[in-house]
């Protein structure tokens, strides 16, 4: 029996708990009980993603859900459900930590007055986020493409009164957009080659199409992939949108949203695998972003920052196993991510309330005597993210760097092993200066700074050990216990994926084979080799950190160069400004001087409407401006006669 | 004149000026009073009935070649009654708001409608010069009558003088090729030009002329500049008639005269429309970007849209000509859906400005949630009507070996989209200054309600929509055989 | 060159109508634009008339020098505004700088140049065939007769067309005594 059309509850529950929400909103229903619908639709949802893998499961190996829900009657364009091997693993990860994230923002967001708005919010994002992974072609996927960064920009601006986040906003909107253009343009080139959008006519062509062809649509779909996933060099956007509320982070700007462009390339593979230039230039977005993420996380002093360049080095990782052909390790290691960066988001959101608002880290401290409960989440998160064994991130990153060595490519292995030991470096930093050492407040007394600063504190509640509640906690120790077992998961294969069957009868290339028996590397002499350096240049990372910045932390020195340009994100946003966005504005405000000198100012002002009479008008349109408008046209003429004349 | 049964083609012509004069004199009878718009929807439908029921199927010239029935031009004719309806519906509560003489409004906007009709339904340029200035003259004085507002006034003067200019420029273009072809019937046109052509330089000097005076009417940059003025200064109303059944039959007539008449220089009228459409969308969306009050945001974003339109012209195929059919339907409800928000919010925000709707989503959801369609549909997102009318024009393009101008639209919806998904911005994320209800009129309501139908039914139905329109030949077929 | 009368004709009734039609731009005062108006219609029927176009020149001179003109004349004898009767009240004022020396001189002077020059360019192109034999006299029964038979719908859209302006002008120039504030 068929069960397709447990396909459309995936998205369709959060879109009609979104419009449920938005209307009881407007009927000023109970709150709590508008919260309780927003994580029921979402916890339905995942519901319907289990069984929907579970009947994928059955029908596998080369079996997918299908459901086809319009058709506009243009040749392959349309819109349908697919559930196969990535679309329900991508479905799961983001049902599940989405309806763990619902969870948590329901404590974490009861003062604020827009709650019902956060939560319909929220449940949108999951259901563009589901659309844009279920569907059965580029248009589908682009609706939920441009869905997600609709709710991206809504959430991050949620707090819109506060100007730093509608600036951060817009800034991700505008980036966003950019990577469209290259989505929509790379669509367009599909559509008019293959004569279709649907991945089961494209993707099995691809291998045969011709070359210039590929490498145009894999560029394309990269540059959409590296502006939503926050890669090298569209990443600007990123750090910035952690002026949206933590749960969002969380969600949209860690574990699911972000991961859209890992999706889009592991998705498309057929394209990039036949593409020349497609592959390498994965991994070369990849190896930068892992690099360029770790270092700029050393020089953050935000904790959501740091948290924030590190997603962009670790989804560096999962960009580099698809760039290497290890897909199923970049599927793993997206699934693991998800789980250990929620838990660090949402482990940082309980930091953050106990400090009262406060997110520098150097004025933190001493947490881990307080709050064991924060202590351990954390810590067990850093170490899965740092990659200890037996956490879930030690698998997952081994597989993509094993897969890096077994792909040929000994450059990208070293660098990604380097980067496995700044991030060991940062997150322990991190780590150790938020939870080990003095809390503030006993610094500040030792400090002899008074009582006076600390009885503030004390007062607006800072410092004081709150439990933290039930609803918090559950998805706290949920996401933990994931990422402690996240690693034994079973590794998802690409079998009866569109396009696959067509590349594994095309005398499979390497890059495949390594992807596939990605689990099996474990065993081979170089993924021993990987494991113990991995561990070796982790284990060392974090210890310098450890002894720099634990209890017996060096007081404040001046920061160096490199820590400066680090915490400025190496200027970027600068290069941005001065070559994007200040010419741009320039060119608006230009345009608008010439192209509108003499805007009607009839009832604009009061003046002008006293002279609101015929004669006015006359004498107005005397001095000058229409008879301009007759120049101008005149003018049109002239040039295009005069072309006539010389050209014809 | 021959009792021939050629008076029942132009059966809908003669009802819906008769129904002017009809709702004038209701305007007489009762003044402010809303008789003469229902007399005017009445009779247009009346005028749809026989059009769709008695003209549509029939291909013929009557009278000596100066009017012509075919497809194309039921399919106009049934586009303009349409626009002609939602006017009236949509205006209602606007004229008793402004005190507007009602049976004058609905006169001059039928008789304009009739001018419109004959823009289309001739292959005579005398006839479509006629038509084109019945539609000019009703559209002056409908653009300058509320008296009371300067800038109502400022827009109709400027737009008579530019119109008249456009006029001159018309005529001229029409001179010169009569000169050349020593006929005025485009068919006649056509098979004078068909053996070569003797007197290019004249001859593409008037067809110069000729788009120039249509692209005024259009809007086409640089032939635009009366344009912003008037659909800001005009009546609401009477702007999003100006922006859709005008600018429509101004690319009826445009399609007729350059397909019909004027194929021998193809290849220079292409060029013209090719370099025409890219400054026109381009400059439309760039300055809308810069624009802070509504209706002149919409004035420049009908700019931007007649140049997509344009590339319909510049491509001349015939699935260019049934995309631009479709993409000018399309716009058409979309436009006057969303003048009918912009009138509501007219009424309690004289001003106009984009800030005025901040809190919109609150205020009036249903009608906020409608405008966001309309926008959507503005900058093409599927599935709105929007998307499949650049779409089509987007394969067109293509499939005439014209890929760079399909980039070129994408990269101008791509500009598009700040200046619209501002509107929905400020409707949803902004604090209004109040959270009172805007209570709707019926006509208003109604308007957006078609309009959304409409946007979404042609954007999930976009296949059935095309097939009728593509079946709409712009040279007819009885003229096929002897050009 | 031959000596034609009819050439010399055409060429002093054109430039007199050129000269006037400049003159009823730049005219201070609307009452001798519009005198200067009168004059370039009635050379304009001197053009037709020495084109052989004997019903258009009347026609031309009973429309357009006798009811236009007249009716503008009216119109501003009419008028309540100081400024457009010229009486009482100083022309309008203009300002006379560098600026305005460009716009109001220089650019147009330039446009006109441009255009005139792209025109002649286009007509010397073109080796225009002979002037045709004559219409054969009666221009007033031809043009009657093709107006009411092959040309009956323009006519009568002519008819609505005038309505239009009729009712148009009406609406846009009755005096509101409610007046009030719209928008």
């Amino acid at each position: 029996m068929e069960y397709n059309w447990l396909l459309i509850l995936i998205p369709g529950l959060p879109l009609l708990g979104a419009a449920l929400i938005a209307a009881g909103a407007q009927g000023r229903w109970n709150r709590s009980f508008l919260a309780a619908l927003g994580c029921t639709a979402v916890f339905l949802a995942f519901v319907a993603t289990v069984l929907v893998r579970l009947q994928y499961n059955a029908a596998a190996p080369f079996g997918s859900v299908h459901m086809p829900l319009w058709s506009w009657g243009v040749d392959g364009v349309g819109l349908g459900l697919l559930g196969d091997s990535i679309s329900t693993w991508f479905a799961l990860v983001v049902t599940g930590v989405g309806f763990l994230i619902h969870l948590y923002s329901a404590a974490y967001m009861a003062d604020d007055p827009s709650y019902p708005r956060f939560f319909a919010k929220l449940n949108f994002f999951i259901f563009a986020m589901s659309v844009l992974v279920l569907a059965d072609g580029f248009v589908g996927m682009l609706i939920g493409w441009a869905n997600v960064g609709v709710a991206s920009y809504l959430l991050i601006g949620f707090w819109h009164a506060r100007p730093a986040a509608a600036a951060a906003a817009k800034k991700a909107y505008w980036v966003n957009t950019v990577g469209e253009i290259g989505l929509i343009l790379g669509a367009i080139v599909m559509l008019q080659h293959f004569g279709s959008l649907y991945f089961a006519d494209v993707l099995p062509q691809a291998w045969f199409a011709p070359q210039n062809v590929l490498n145009a649509v894999a560029l394309l779909l990269l540059a959409g992939a590296v502006a939503k996933s926050a890669q090298l060099p569209l990443h600007v956007w990123l750090p910035d949108a952690m002026q949206g509320p933590t749960p969002v982070s969380a969600l949209i700007h860690a574990a699911t949203m972000v991961t859209a462009g890992v999706y889009l390339v592991v998705r498309a593979y057929p394209i990039f695998e036949a593409a020349p230039w497609g592959l390498p230039a994965v991994a070369l977005v990849g190896i930068g972003s892992v690099l360029f993420g770790a270092l700029a996380a050393l020089g953050q002093n935000d904790i959501k920052r740091v948290l924030a360049f590190s997603t962009m080095s670790q989804v560096g990782y999962m960009m580099l196993g698809a760039g290497v052909g290890a897909y199923s390790a970049a599927l793993f290691h997206f699934a693991t991510h998800a789980f250990f960066k929620a838990l660090l988001f949402l482990g940082a959101g309980v930091v953050i309330h106990r400090f009262g608002g406060e997110q520098d880290i150097r004025k933190m401290g001493g947490l881990g005597k307080s709050h064991p409960f924060a202590y351990w989440t954390f810590l067990i998160g850093t170490l899965a993210l740092v990659g200890l064994p037996p956490l879930a991130g030690f698998y997952s990153k081994d597989a993509i760097v094993v897969g890096a060595l077994m792909a040929g490519r000994p450059w990208l292995w070293a660098l990604a092993v380097v980067g496995a030991g700044l991030t060991a470096f940062y997150m322990m930093r991190l780590f150790a200066l938020v939870f080990t050492g003095d809390s503030p407040e006993v610094a500040a007394f030792q400090r002899g700074e008074g009582a006076r600063q600390a009885a503030a504190a004390a007062e607006a509640g800072v410092g004081r050990s709150r439990p933290v509640p039930p609803l918090k906690m559950v998805p706290l120790v949920v996401l933990t216990l994931l990422s402690i077992v996240g690693g034994f998961f079973a590794m998802p294969d690409l079998s009866g994926v569109p396009g696959a069957a067509e590349g594994a009868r095309l005398a499979a290339p390497p890059a495949h084979e390594a992807a596939v028996a990605g689990r099996v590397l474990t065993e081979s002499s170089a993924a021993t080799l990987t494991i113990a350096l991995l561990l070796a240049v982790s284990v060392i990372g974090g210890g310098l950190a450890l002894q720099r910045f634990g209890p017996k932390r060096a007081p404040q020195t001046a920061e160096s160069g490199f820590v400066k340009a680090a915490g400025a994100g190496f200027y970027f946003d600068d290069f941005y400004r001065a070559v994007f966005v200040r010419p741009l504005r320039a060119t608006a405000g230009f345009v608008g001087d010439v192209t509108e000198p003499h805007v009607i100012d009839g009832a604009v002002n009061g003046v002008a409407r006293l002279a609101a009479t015929l004669s006015g008008a006359v004498r107005r349109v005397q001095s000058g401006y229409v008879r301009r408008y007759a120049l101008a046209l005149m003018a049109g003429v002239a040039v295009v006669l005069i072309y006539f004349v010389l050209m014809v | 004149m021959p009792v021939d049964g050629s008076l029942r083609l132009i059966l809908p012509e003669i009802i819906v000026a008769g129904t002017g004069l009809l709702a004038l004199t209701a305007g007489l009878v009762s003044r402010r009073s809303r008789l003469p718009g229902f007399v005017s929807m009445l009779g247009l439908a009346a005028a749809a009935y026989f059009l769709l029921a008695e003209v549509a199927g029939e291909t013929t010239q009557i009278w000596s070649g100066t009017v012509l029935v075919d497809g194309f031009s039921t399919l106009f004719k049934a586009v303009f009654l349409g626009i002609a309806a939602l006017i009236a519906l949509v205006s209602f509560d606007y004229i008793e708001r402004n005190g507007l003489p009602a049976g004058e409004f609905h006169l001059l906007v039928l008789l304009a409608t009739v001018g419109m009709m004959f823009m289309a339904g001739s292959l005579n340029l005398i006839t479509i010069y006629i038509g084109l200035e019945c539609l000019a003259l009703a559209s002056y004085a409908l653009t300058g009558m509320l008296r009371g507002s300067a800038k109502s006034t400022e827009a109709s003067l400027k737009y008579i003088l530019i119109g008249a200019i456009s006029s001159g420029v018309i005529l001229f273009g029409m001179s010169l090729v009569f000169g050349v072809a020593g006929s005025v019937h485009l068919a006649e046109i056509n098979a004078a030009l068909a053996g070569g052509t003797p007197m290019l330089p004249v001859l593409l000097a008037g067809m110069v002329f000729l788009v120039a005076g249509l692209g005024v009417k259009m809007a086409a940059v640089p032939f635009h500049m009366w344009a912003p003025d008037v659909y800001h200064g005009a009546p609401a109303p009477v702007a999003a008639f100006l922006i859709t059944a005008s600018e429509a039959a101004a690319f009826a007539a445009a399609l007729r005269i350059f397909l019909v008449g004027l194929p021998a220089i193809q290849e220079h009228w292409t060029t013209v429309f090719v370099a025409l459409a890219v400054i026109t969308m381009t400059f439309g969306n760039v300055t809308a970007i810069v624009q802070t009050n509504m209706r002149r945001m919409l004035a420049y974003s009908a700019v931007a849209q007649a140049g997509y339109v344009m590339v319909g012209l510049a491509v001349a195929s015939e699935r260019a000509v049934s995309a631009m059919i479709y993409y000018l339907i399309a716009y058409a409800f979309a436009t006057i859906g969303a003048f009918a928000v912009v009138i509501l919010l007219g009424r309690y925000h004289p001003a106009e400005d984009i800030a005025d709707y901040r809190g919109l989503g609150r205020r009036a959801p249903l009608l906020a949630l409608t405008l966001t369609v309309f926008m959507l549909s503005f900058i093409g997102i599927p599935p709105t009507a929007g998307f499949f009318g650049k779409f089509y024009l987007f394969q067109s393009a293509v499939a005439a070996g014209m890929p760079w101008l399909a980039l070129i639209m994408v990269l101008n919806s791509m500009v598009s989209i700040p200046y619209y998904w501002g509107v929905v911005q400020t409707m949803y994320l902004r604090e209004g200054e109040t959270d009172a209800p805007l209570p709707a009129p019926a006509g208003v309501r109604w308007t957006a309600a078609i309009g959304l139908a409409a946007t979404l039914i042609l954007g999930l139905f976009p296949d059935q929509v095309v097939q009728l329109v593509s079946a709409v030949q712009v040279v007819p077929a009885l003229l096929s055989g002897g050009l | 060159m031959d000596f034609d009368p009819t050439r010399v004709a055409f060429i002093v009734v054109s430039a007199i109508a050129v000269v006037s039609a400049f003159r009823v731009v730049t005219a201070a005062k609307i009452m001798h634009a519009a005198l200067w108006l009168g004059l370039t219609f009635l050379m304009l029927a001197g053009v037709f008339l020495l084109m052989g176009a004997e019903f258009l020149a009347a026609a031309q001179v009973l429309i357009y020098v006798g009811a236009i003109t007249t009716i503008i004349l009216f119109g501003i004898m009419l008028s309540e505004a100081a400024e457009v009767r010229g009486r009482g009240a100083a022309p309008l004022p203009v300002r006379r700088d560098d600026a305005s020396l460009f716009r109001r001189i220089v650019l147009p002077a330039l446009a006109v140049l441009a255009f005139v020059g792209v025109m002649v360019v286009v007509y010397s192109q073109v080796s225009w065939p002979d002037a045709p034999a004559g219409l054969g006299g009666d221009t007033v029964r031809m043009i009657g007769r093709a107006l009411f038979t092959d040309f009956i719908i323009p006519f009568e859209l002519a008819a609505v067309l005038l309505l239009i302006a009729l009712i148009g002008a009406i609406v846009i120039a009755v005096r509101d005594n409610g007046r009030r504030e719209q928008g």
